[in-house]
Formats: C-alpha cells, sequence, structure tokens
C-alpha cells in the first residue's frame, strides 16, 4: 500500500484480513500508483514528478527517475497516475499529460514516448503476455498500446498504439487486460467489454462488445400486500408507497392517479460502506438491510399519517453479515445467506424482535458463500444457490436438506419457487430457463420440452440476465420475468415459438384478426415499452409494478465530463 | 516652582488619561454585573467554557484580569468583525485532514482549471445535436432566474394568504 506522505507499506494478507508487515523507504511526495514486478523482488512506486523503484528484500529505493523534464509547460506538475512493471525490467507509466512512457529502470533511460490523448491517462493495465497494454484516458477513450515487430519476422519489437476506442462519455478510472478483451470501467457508470477481434476463436456472440450500466442484482424490493417499494442505493434505502387509481382505460392509455405515491422513509445506514442488499417483507413491516460489517433489522409502523421507523436491538451478530436477505412469504421468518454455504433463519417476533433458529448448510460442505434465496409460498421450502453454482433445496418443517439441483455450467441471475406447484424456475445468466419440481426431485416435463426444443435464438442473444422472476397467483401457468431491456409473460399453456417466428411478436399480433391470431400466438409475450428497467412484480390481478431508471437521470449528475472539440460546434 | 507644576499637571493628566483607557478596555457596568451572576450560578469548572481553539479568540477585545482574575474564562462580548471560525477540535481530526487534503489533491488534478472541463448541459446539448436524430439542447433548471418576481409573489403570499 501507498501513502499520502510518501511510504510504501508491505501487508500480509491473512484469512481475516490484512496485517501490517514491513515499511519500506519513504520518500517526499505522495505515492500515487503501485506495481509489482512479476516475480515481487521489485516495487515501482508512481509519485508527482517522478517515479522511484525499490528492492523488496532490502527495502531500499535503488532508483528514482523524474518523469517531468521533457515537457514543454514544465509550469504545471506532471502526475503518474498509472504505473506497471513488466518482467523485462521496463517500468511502463502513464502520466497527466496524456502520455504513456517506456524506461529502462536500471539505466535510469527512457525508451519510448506515446503521446496518446491531450487530457490525462489515468490507468493502465497490462495483458498476461506483456505484448499489449490497455490505457485509459480522461477524455474517456482507451487505446491499446501492442508490441510488434519493426519489420515484418524481424527481431527487434516496439511499442506502437493500435486501437483507439470511445466507448466512455466520461473519465475512464479502472482497465483490465483479459487474455481475448480489453475491460474498461469509466466514470460514466458504464463497464465495457471489448474482445480482440485476433483473439476471438470463434465469430459468434462472444466477439461482441458488451456494456453494462446496472448491476446484475436485484435492488428494488416489493411489500405486494402492503403496496410498498423499497429502493436500495449506496448509502441509504428509499420507502415508498405507491398510488392507485379507481379509473380503468384502454391498452395504453394513462390512468389519472386519486392517490398519489408516497415517499414514506429514507434510511440512511451509518458509516463509509455500501448497502449490500436489503429486503421488505410481504406484510411492509420489516425492513433489514446489510453492509459489509453490519446488518440491521427495523420495524415499520405507518399510523395515520405518520411512518415510525425503530431499529430492533440486539440483532444476533452475523460473521460475516448476510449476502442476501429475503423474508418468508407470511412476514414470520427472516432467511439470511452466509458464507460458506449456510444461510441463517431468524424467527420475527412481535413487538419487534429477531431470534436465531436454526443455520442451514449443505451437507457435502461448500467453500463459497450463497447469494440467491429464493422460498416458497407456504413456508415450507428455501432454494439457496451458492457461489459454486449450485442449487440446494431445503425442507423448512424439519431444517433438512431435501436435495440438490443437476449441476449446470452456468452462474443462476434468478430463481423463484410456484406458489401452487412448488415447482422452482431458474433463470442461468447464458439465459437459458429451467422449471424443476420440488416435490418429485425431477425437472418438469414443460422444461424437458424447452430444453429439447431449445429457446429462440433472439431469446438466447439478450444480453442482460434475467433479474427477477414472479408468477400470477391466479393463473398457474404464467411466469413473469424481466431483464433491463424488457418484461415477459411466459405461458406454458401456449406453445414454444420456432426460431423462424418472430419472438416479440405482441405488436404484430395486436394488428392481426382473432382467428389468424390464434395460429401465431405462442409462449413468450414481451413488452419492451419500459426501459431500462430495474423491477417488475405483479400487485394483484389488475396490477403490475415496473420500475424504470432512465439513463439521464443520473448522467447529468456525473462529475463533469472533458470538453471534444468537434468541427461545427 | 512652576516647572514642578508643569510636571504635576503633565503628570495628573496622564494619569487621567490611563484611568480613561483602563476604564474603555473594561466591559460595560451592566455586562459585568450580569457576568457576576452567571458564574455565582453555574458551578462549571472553567477550562470547558472554551473547547474552541481559545487562541482564535485573543484578538478581540478581553475581559480585564480584575474582575474574573479567580475564573480566568475568557469572553469576549464585544467582539469585533474578525474573520475566525469557532470549530470542535474533535471533527478535525489529523486522518480526517489527511483525507480532506488529498481529496483536494486528486479534484484539483482531475478538475483544475487546466483540464478543459465542461458543464454537464454544454455536453449533452453538443450530444443532442450531434446525434443523427437532432434532439433539443439541455439546459438546467437554474434557481436564480425570475428572483424579483418570486419575492413579489412571496410578499403576496404573506399578506394575502398568511
Amino acid at each position: 500500500i501507498g501513502c499520502e506522505d510518501g511510504s510504501v507499506k508491505i501487508f500480509q494478507v491473512v484469512p481475516g484480513g490484512i496485517q501490517f508487515e514491513r515499511n519500506l523507504d519513504r520518500r517526499k511526495g505522495r505515492v500515487l500508483c503501485l506495481s509489482w514486478h512479476p516475480s515481487g523482488t521489485h516495487i515501482v512506486a508512481g509519485s508527482i514528478d517522478f517515479f522511484r523503484v525499490i528492492d523488496v528484500t532490502s527495502g531500499q529505493t535503488v532508483q528514482r527517475i523524474m518523469v517531468n523534464h521533457q515537457a514543454e509547460k514544465a509550469k504545471r506538475e506532471c502526475v503518474v497516475w498509472a504505473i506497471a512493471l513488466l518482467s523485462s525490467g521496463t517500468v511502463v507509466s502513464a502520466d497527466s499529460f496524456g502520455r504513456v512512457q517506456f524506461w529502462h529502470w536500471e539505466q535510469g533511460t527512457l525508451a519510448e514516448s506515446h503521446t496518446i490523448s491531450t487530457s490525462a491517462a489515468l490507468s493502465l493495465a497490462v495483458s498476461e503476455k506483456e505484448d499489449s497494454i490497455v490505457v485509459g484516458t480522461s477524455t474517456g477513450a482507451t487505446y491499446q498500446l501492442q508490441l510488434l515487430p519493426v519489420r515484418l519476422g524481424g527481431l527487434e519489437k516496439r511499442w506502437v498504439r493500435t486501437k483507439p476506442f470511445q466507448f466512455h462519455s466520461h473519465d475512464v478510472r479502472a482497465v483490465a487486460h483479459s487474455p481475448t478483451a480489453l475491460i474498461s470501467g469509466g466514470l460514466d457508470a458504464q463497464l465495457v467489454i471489448r474482445p480482440l477481434m485476433e483473439k476471438v476463436q470463434k465469430k459468434g456472440y462472444d466477439a461482441v462488445l458488451r456494456k453494462f450500466t446496472f448491476p446484475h442484482r436485484r435492488l428494488v424490493s416489493c411489500a405486494r400486500k402492503a403496496r410498498l417499494l423499497l429502493f436500495q442505493f449506496s448509502q441509504y434505502l428509499e420507502l415508498w408507497r405507491l398510488g392507485s387509481t379507481e379509473e380503468t382505460g384502454k391498452d395504453g392509455e394513462v390512468l389519472p392517479l386519486c392517490q398519489m405515491p408516497e415517499h414514506l422513509v429514507q434510511l440512511k445506514s451509518k458509516g463509509p460502506e455500501h448497502i449490500y442488499c436489503s429486503c421488505v417483507s410481504p406484510c411492509g413491516t420489516w425492513v433489514g438491510y446489510s453492509t459489509a460489517s453490519r446488518f440491521q433489522l427495523y420495524r415499520v409502523r405507518c399510523d395515520g399519517d405518520g411512518v415510525s421507523l425503530r431499529k430492533v436491538p440486539k440483532v444476533p451478530k452475523l460473521l460475516p453479515p448476510a449476502y442476501q436477505l429475503q423474508f418468508s412469504a407470511d412476514s414470520e421468518s427472516l432467511f439470511a445467506a452466509s458464507a460458506r454455504g449456510s444461510v441463517h433463519v431468524f424467527q420475527l417476533l412481535e413487538p419487534g424482535g429477531c431470534k436465531h433458529l436454526h443455520t442451514l448448510q449443505p451437507p457435502s460442505g461448500c467453500s463459497e458463500a450463497v447469494y440467491l434465496l429464493a422460498p416458497s409460498a407456504d413456508g415450507h421450502w428455501l432454494a439457496a444457490v451458492s457461489g459454486d453454482w449450485a442449487i440446494h433445496i431445503y425442507n423448512l418443517k424439519c431444517f433438512k436438506h431435501h436435495c440438490v439441483v443437476p449441476t449446470y455450467d452456468c452462474a443462476v441471475s434468478a430463481l423463484a419457487i410456484h406458489p401452487s406447484t412448488n415447482n422452482l424456475v431458474i433463470a442461468y445468466s447464458d439465459q437459458q430457463l429451467v422449471e424443476f419440481s420440488i416435490p418429485e426431485k425431477q425437472y418438469t416435463s414443460w422444461s424437458r420440452a424447452v430444453q429439447s426444443r431449445g429457446l429462440h435464438r433472439t431469446w438466447l442473444e439478450r444480453d442482460s440476465p434475467i433479474t427477477h422472476i414472479t408468477f400470477n397467483p391466479k393463473n398457474p401457468a404464467h411466469i413473469l420475468l424481466h431483464d433491463t431491456y424488457l418484461l415477459c409473460i411466459l405461458d406454458k399453456s401456449l406453445p414454444l415459438p420456432d426460431d423462424s417466428a418472430l419472438l416479440m411478436n405482441q405488436s404484430a399480433l395486436k394488428q392481426l384478426p382473432e382467428t389468424a391470431r390464434k395460429r401465431q400466438l405462442h409462449a413468450f409475450k414481451i413488452c419492451k415499452k419500459f426501459q431500462p428497467l430495474l423491477f417488475m412484480d405483479l400487485l394483484d390481478e389488475n396490477c403490475l409494478v415496473v420500475v424504470e431508471r432512465p439513463i439521464m437521470d443520473f448522467k447529468t449528475q456525473l462529475p463533469l465530463p472533458v470538453q471534444q472539440k468537434k468541427f461545427g460546434t | 516652582r512652576r516647572h514642578r507644576e508643569l510636571l504635576k499637571e503633565k503628570r495628573r493628566r496622564h494619569q487621567e488619561l490611563f484611568a480613561e483607557q483602563k476604564k474603555r478596555r473594561l466591559l460595560p457596568e451592566a455586562v459585568l454585573q450580569e457576568l457576576q451572576e452567571l458564574q455565582d450560578v453555574s458551578t462549571r469548572p472553567p477550562e470547558q467554557a472554551v473547547p474552541d481553539e481559545p487562541a482564535k479568540l485573543g484578538s478581540s477585545v478581553c475581559c480585564s484580569g480584575s474582575c474574573n482574575n479567580a475564573t480566568g474564562i475568557y469572553i469576549s462580548l464585544t467582539r469585533t468583525k474578525g474573520n475566525y471560525k469557532a470549530v470542535c477540535l474533535k471533527d478535525h481530526s489529523v486522518t480526517g485532514l489527511h483525507q480532506q487534503l488529498a481529496q483536494d489533491f486528486l479534484n484539483a488534478q482531475l478538475y483544475g482549471p487546466h483540464t478543459n472541463r465542461v458543464q454537464a448541459n454544454e455536453f449533452f446539448s453538443i450530444a443532442n445535436k450531434k446525434d443523427p436524430v437532432k434532439k433539443a439542447a439541455v439546459q438546467f433548471v437554474d434557481k436564480s432566474w425570475g428572483q424579483d418576481k418570486k419575492e413579489k409573489a412571496a410578499r403576496f403570499k404573506k399578506r394575502w394568504v398568511a
């Protein structure tokens, strides 16, 4: 760790945290970036106007190189924002003048200098083979530099700036280099994965540019009976009561509200940590959230106009705190997902108490933590997904392990248990859908039909995962699911579409007469009207609540971007 | 004799002057009375009365030692318009200061005057205009618009509605 006072400290990574080992040589000037030599013998520390190389065993600075003496406008100081030490002994530095420079630190000379941008170069990452570097800049552009031979087939190699990309509108503060792709994260809240064409074997979906703006986790919880929504932000939670309307209307109309949505409570989390997970009980009177070090439970009371929030005292301390929280359907129990595949079951007591009942664990042990939970509506079963992608099902009546779903080599993005049939519906991150019957401990016939038929090509090519699955109590054949760009009602009683049919055929169906419609109807009813979607749930038989987060809403509040001079503006 | 008288005159005038100045330095009578009463009532130890940095208060007028010698409290009631701020030292611990300095450095380097940053509405307006489908420029609502109209409305409301 490099510090503000110029010292570099070495810590040991021990189970449970880090432990201080020793201090290396301290020099004046705050340390802004560090890099280990692949062999672990040296560390290079970048600072303001210079960087230095430290020998790890002796702790002494063996070389100090000034970075600024070649800049014309030496009035400004040159900040070394990112640095890397290659196994050949070359130091790569990215500085605030937009330069990427290659140094031979032992001789103290500059080997190559590339000015890739007029604004600062903020981050860099080196590939494992050390023949390719990706650099992120302040303007949102990323560049790739490659080590290429000067003459075809020759031995002498030089670094060349090969590919420029402009995927971000704001600063690119973090980049990574995987064997086949360049990954960049920008202040515009986007994560971009750019596969490198020469490294990708098959020209299929793997070769596509991927952009992610929203997390692949559920950030909104819904209390159906109480018509409340809980929004999870990074430092606080917001509880809203939904509005209602007495009117009815036709397809596409916006109905006037007789009762406006109400912002009930804003619950701020103490301390600097982010809120990792949160949940509201179906009755709407319990709210729980967990950060990396703390787990808190609150009792909510709405009497008349006022809303009161009371913290539940003496909540059992969980080590480590919950990775996922879920209330049972009858709001009497709370399930907390924990490390090593275990799930804690708590009993909620009136008027505001919590007692640890049981800890469920997989029979063969598990090294990963549980990250998804799904309780059944009758309170009989609980499904838990752990980091090794195994789905365990527990019987809550006798607190025993019931069965495990056959393993599939892909992560689970959402799962839910049907209220009447107790079928577990699972959505995988490769867009596969599976239905597993818990009482029979096997896949359902519908699920087998889907697998043998295969899902529609357009469905499989979607690039955001399903984050929530829910059901219609009035129609057991319906499964409602959504991802970031669409919501879908899956009707199991209708035939599955084949690849030749149009998947998003709702608007086409509307224009057909009744008889023709019946022929073209298929199971997937998709609506793309609301984007980007954060959440969707069924409140009662007439109401569907959908939470959209328009991108411009938060883009205008981001830190300032760099001006891009464009011709004609 | 005249010489001695002149000297006496001088000394008398000087003494008067000193007495005058001393009087000016003392707080007005009424305030002193009140202070005396306050001291009798409260039994607080004097050190806790000023958790703020006492050095900052030195610039203003202090009680003369003659009335508050026993307690040693520095109270400035006739405060001149100094440019100081009373803060609680506990909030400004050393770690907080380091963090603030580091944050300031980062902000200055990344968003300082030389960094060519552009405001959000200008950035998005240009983006809207350069789009294949041209859209309107982005203009954020500024609270300082129509100040006199807002003031008039507030006065009207206060007079006729409240």
